[in-house]
């Protein structure tokens, strides 16, 4: 039966690289940290595969705007990693300024993958589901897509056009999804002044559904109930649009597959949160 | 003193003494037909209008674009009185014009469509389309919620995102198979020899074999030249898919508006230009459906969108489908009459307003804003002649407007060329107005002369007529004029007595008691005060008391000036005579004119004459305070002099004549007389009554001619010798031709009629000096000789003396013997 408790969060790990556009990531990430008092700790990783490109010979790229061939070397590749670390920091500045918010921002080279993020118990992983300019049009994501299926942390992943405001919907059942998921998104909603929307799904029985139901009026009076198909990604992701929900939020046990499909569920302007 | 006639008043000297009748010409009551103006019907114009009112009728009819109205008139006119009645009534039977409307042009935005709309239409057209946008908002997100709607977007997202990675992923496939790993850079993407997973250390690459090496070169090439034509094909895609989804979203706006369309269109076929906009509405709106899709929070009904922003719920984006009413003729029942009291550019051509948003002043063709003449378009624009030529640029814009016969909305800015900013180039309305120019004719004259353009547009002269002969039925149309005004402005009526003084001060009020003035403004303020007093009184109708005290208080609110110099004299500060004789001083009258109340008042005029060959000098022009008027009036008497006295020879005169106390300017020539007078009596040593004040011109020949302001001028002295004592000998002389002009106050009437005052009219200066002198003027015999002791032997053998003196040469420096001729 239900988990009776509360989503507790530490620190919020965002996760930057030199692929993903993280404007939108950070602010996200910032936001949840200031409604959780936590603090935010971002981890702007220069990607080992980056640097042993631009060490080989005659190494080149295709610019992703120009589509024109130019070439790669270190010195080069070091100034724009560290422009781009530098503007993470400003983002994260201008943010936390007039916040209680404790951040960080760490720069380091490695090889993206779980090591790299060292996560902690109670802390939750943000990241961009957006590529950097054009390659974006390949959907190609970002390179941290691969390291949900790794991490046993919360994420969250952010979308290409973020809405920091719109209903926040949380796909909820009594059997597994526990108080934590909607106390989670209760609490976000409550945060942002935005309306809570609870999505049950169709295989509930009744007995779980008024159990689902109880859970709902203990955390938010005024939150909507939909019911919604079970086990159908594409089914889901209707119900999110027609809702016009901007954030969905849902219990790892209830994502169809592998993570790294996850960013499937959301439209360019939803975020998805799985705890 | 000389005496006069006690039975018929004509002196010997040939003056003639006025009676209480003649200074006064009474209205008699009972010769008007009534008891009470109630009695009356109306009279919507005022008497002796006949030929102003056909210049009327033929301006307001004739339909040449360049015969517009000016009409002479009081400025009181363009509001009130017959020339705004006739052009209102004339209106009541004309056709109620179009509404005027302006729309966005969808084909050019900068310049905003005229729409002209039977009358009523416009507002439909207006509510319609706001309707529109209303009834689109509302069922075009639900068509684009619809299932089928979301099902064909899914498919063709599906289809472009399928086409994004397919090309994408085969290379991926194909790197992956070839041992090549795609890295994401932050400019772009590259390929590296990969192994195990990870991309080939430099060293370790380095080592390879050189044909391996090259192999991977060449693989990665490949690659390269793959990923850079999939990005090129990107923005192809993205374009294709924008087109393809814009396809679609016009399918079915196509089909949620059809039905609209048609029953606006069908509403408006029978007026193609709305049909026409309304096709040019569909179109946009299918192109731009998805401005209904998005919505802007926070956004107030009717405020503008920023410039640029082509979304938002009732921003930019719906603005351009609002209609501007700009001239809605709904309500009118006849052509439009309009008063433009402020006769500005822009008020006369509209005006574009502007709204401040982000620091920016934006503006659309909603803000186009009617002038007058967008008013007034198939009626009729009256305005003050004299305010639209004081307002800079107004008469230039509205010359423009009714040259080109159009009217165009610009800016200030515009119009000058001072800015390159971006606003409204809106199309200009089609112009069909009659315009109506009153004001004073001098102004007509300057306009005329210095503005050829004036004459061109200005063709139909309307001479108001101010003033009419005083007949009986001039009388009793003016009786009824008086009626009509009573009745439109609420008022008391008034009496027959009441009507009968309301006349007379018509004759005083145009200086003339054989005319009644007819300036309806005038009369209308005569009655709202006459009213006013009888309020007071408690009286149901206006009587003769009440309107004698309307006219007494108006002078009385207004005199102080008069009071104060009435003062003077009676205290002695202004030194006026008006008892004994003086030799070379006579009592001249001046007419002043303060805000507009008129008064008469005494000035002492003296000669001095000696000897010389200056001939005769006007003081008050040497100090350059005399006026031309009043220079020639002072040159005419040199040459009576001459004509008269001297013919053989040159003035054997220096004269000077001056107005004592007087330190303001001098102007006119109706004290020529009386400077005459003065100078006779200083040439023939002859004293001059004091108590007698004259008035009147005079010609070389001696004449005396008529003045103006003949009444204000008698009750100044009247007043004057009344401050210091009516002695029963004091006078005013009068030209003889001013008679007809005497209407004087009720209290200089009755002293005339009682002997206290005089008032006497001569023809000529003989006439004149006799009376001033007592003694007989003098005729010459047939050698040019005056008899003697009369006035004229008196001046000629003096100036004889001085012309004798002046042939001798000077034999003596210190003697006395000159003394007495100087």
């Amino acid at each position: 039966m239900t988990t009776k408790g509360e989503f507790s969060l530490r620190r919020v790990v965002v996760a930057l690289d030199a692929a993903a556009d993280f404007a939108a990531a950070i602010e996200m990430a910032a936001s949840i940290a200031i409604a959780w008092s936590a603090s935010l700790r971002a981890l702007f990783v220069e990607d080992e595969s980056l640097w042993r490109l631009a060490s080989l010979p005659y190494a080149q790229q295709v610019n992703a705007i120009t589509a024109l061939r130019d070439t790669v070397d270190e010195a080069e590749l070091g100034a724009q990693l560290k422009l781009l670390a530098r503007r993470a920091r400003t983002d994260l500045a201008r943010i936390a300024e007039g916040h209680s918010l404790s951040w960080t921002l760490e720069r380091f080279r490695a090889a993206i993958g779980p090591d790299a993020l060292s996560l902690g118990n109670d802390e939750l992983l943000v990241i961009s589901a957006k590529s950097r300019s054009s390659a974006n049009a390949l959907r190609l994501g970002s390179p941290w897509r691969r390291v949900l299926d790794q991490v046993s942390q919360p994420f969250l992943l952010v979308p290409e056009r973020p809405t920091p405001r719109g209903p926040v919907a949380v796909l909820c059942d009594a059997a597994s999804g526990g108080l934590d998921v909607l106390d989670a998104s209760a609490r976000i909603a409550r945060a942002g002044k935005r309306p809570l929307i609870v999505l049950t799904p169709e295989d509930l029985t009744q007995s779980q559904l008024d159990a689902a139901e109880d859970l709902v009026r203990s955390v938010d009076d005024h939150a909507t109930v939909i019911r919604v198909p079970a086990g159908s990604h594409q089914a889901l992701e209707k119900v999110v649009a027609s809702a016009r929900a901007t954030l969905l939020v849902m219990s790892r046990d209830r994502l169809v597959g592998d993570k790294a499909s996850a960013p499937d569920l959301i439209s360019p302007s939803s975020a998805l949160l799985v705890l | 003193m000389p005496e006069l006639s006690p039975t018929n008043g004509v002196l010997t000297t040939g003056a003639v003494r006025l009676t209480a009748d003649e200074a006064r010409r009474r209205f008699d009551p009972l010769t008007l037909p009534f008891l009470s103006v109630t009695e009356l019907a109306d009279l919507a114009v005022p008497p002796g209008q006949e030929v102003a009112i056909e210049a009327l009728q033929f301006g307001a009819s004739i339909r040449h674009a360049d015969y517009h109205i000016y009409a002479f008139a009081p400025t009181t006119e363009t509001r009130q009185g017959f020339v705004h009645d006739f052009l209102a009534q004339r209106a009541a039977t004309e056709p109620a014009p179009t509404d005027i409307c302006y729309a966005h042009n969808f084909d050019n935005p900068q310049c905003p469509i005229a729409l002209s709309l039977p009358a009523g239409r416009g507002a439909q057209l207006r509510d319609a389309m706001k309707n529109l946008v209303q009834e689109l908002r509302a069922t075009l997100p639900a068509a684009f919620e619809n299932e089928d709607y979301r099902t064909r977007r899914q498919g063709i997202d599906e289809r472009f995102k399928q086409k994004h990675e397919e090309p994408f992923e085969a290379l991926q496939q194909r790197a992956r198979t070839e041992g090549i790993a795609i890295i994401r850079t932050p400019m772009g993407i590259a390929f590296a020899p990969m192994r195990d997973g990870e991309v080939l250390p430099s060293p370790e690459f380095q080592a390879l074999p050189e044909a391996e090496r090259a192999k991977i070169t060449a693989t990665i090439e490949k690659l390269q030249e793959e990923m850079e034509r999939i990005l090129r094909q990107i923005p192809v895609w993205a374009r294709e898919h924008r087109d393809e989804i814009r396809r679609l979203n016009g399918e079915i706006v196509r089909y949620a508006v059809a039905h609209i369309m048609d029953e606006l269109r069908s509403s408006f076929a029978d007026v193609p230009p709305v049909t026409s906009y309304l096709g040019a509405v569909e179109q946009d709106l299918i192109g731009n459906a998805d401005d209904f899709l998005r919505t802007d929070v926070g956004r107030q009904e009717g405020e503008l969108g920023p410039v640029g922003e082509a979304t938002g719920a009732d921003g930019m984006a719906f603005r351009r489908y609002g209609v501007n009413l700009l001239v809605d003729n709904g309500r009118m029942t006849g052509a439009p009459v309009i008063y433009e009291d402020n006769p500005t550019v822009h008020s006369l051509i509209g005006r574009i307003e502007h709204i401040a948003r982000f620091g920016a002043l934006l503006t659309d063709f909603n803000l186009l804003k009617a002038g007058a003449l967008h008013r007034a378009n198939g009626g009729y624009l009256v305005l003050d002649a004299a305010k639209l030529v004081r307002n800079p640029l107004a008469y230039e814009a509205l010359k423009r407007a009714l040259r080109a016969q159009e009217v165009r909305i610009q800016s200030l800015e515009q119009m000058l060329s001072l800015t390159g900013t971006i606003s409204p180039d809106a199309q200009p309305v089609p112009l069909r107005v009659k315009v109506v120019l009153i004001g004073p004719r001098w102004l007509h004259h300057a306009l005329a002369q210095i503005d050829s353009e004036f004459s061109e547009l200005f063709k139909v002269q309307v001479d108001v007529e101010d003033q009419v002969d005083r007949s009986a039925d001039h009388a009793l149309m003016v009786a009824r004029l008086i009626a009509t005004n009573t009745r439109r402005h609420n008022l008391r009526p008034l009496t027959r007595d009441a009507v009968a003084l309301v006349l007379e001060h018509l004759s005083r009020q145009c200086g003339d008691n054989q005319k009644f003035t007819v300036d309806t403004p005038e009369i209308v303020d005569l009655l709202k005060e006459s009213d006013h007093w009888a309020t007071q009184a408690a009286r149901t109708a206006v009587d003769l008391p009440d309107v004698q005290r309307a006219i007494d208080s108006r002078q009385r609110r207004a005199d102080r000036i008069y009071r104060r110099l009435r003062e003077q004299v009676r205290n002695g500060v202004l030194k006026i005579e008006t008892q004994g004789a003086r030799i070379g001083q006579v009592n001249g009258l001046s007419v002043f004119t303060v805000g507009g109340f008129s008064f008469g008042h005494p000035s002492r005029i003296t000669a001095q004459v000696r000897r010389g060959a200056g001939g005769v000098i006007d003081i008050e022009r040497e100090v350059e305070l005399g006026g031309r008027l009043h220079s020639k009036g002072v040159m005419i008497l040199a040459g009576f002099l001459g004509g008269r006295y001297i013919q053989d020879r040159p003035l054997p005169l220096q004269a000077s004549l001056v107005f004592e106390q007087s330190y303001g300017p001098v102007d006119g020539d109706s004290a020529s007389s009386a400077e005459l007078f003065a100078l006779l009596s200083a040439i023939g040593q002859l004293p001059v009554r004091q108590d007698l004040a004259v008035t009147g011109s005079v010609d070389q020949l001696g004449n005396i001619q008529a003045i103006g302001g003949v009444n204000e001028k008698i009750e100044g002295f009247f007043d004057v010798c009344a401050e210091v004592g009516l002695t029963g000998h004091q006078g005013v002389i009068i030209p003889a031709a001013n008679v007809r002009h005497l209407i004087l106050r009720q209290d200089v009437v009755k002293a005339v009629r009682d002997d206290r005052f005089a008032i006497y009219a001569v023809r000529t200066v003989d006439d004149g000096i006799a009376l001033l002198t007592g003694l007989p003027a003098g005729i010459p015999d047939a050698g040019g000789t005056y008899p003697a002791a009369t006035a004229n032997a008196a001046v000629a053998a003096r100036l004889a003396r001085f012309a004798k003196k002046a042939s001798k040469p000077a034999q003596k420096r210190d003697g006395g013997s000159d003394d007495d001729e100087r």
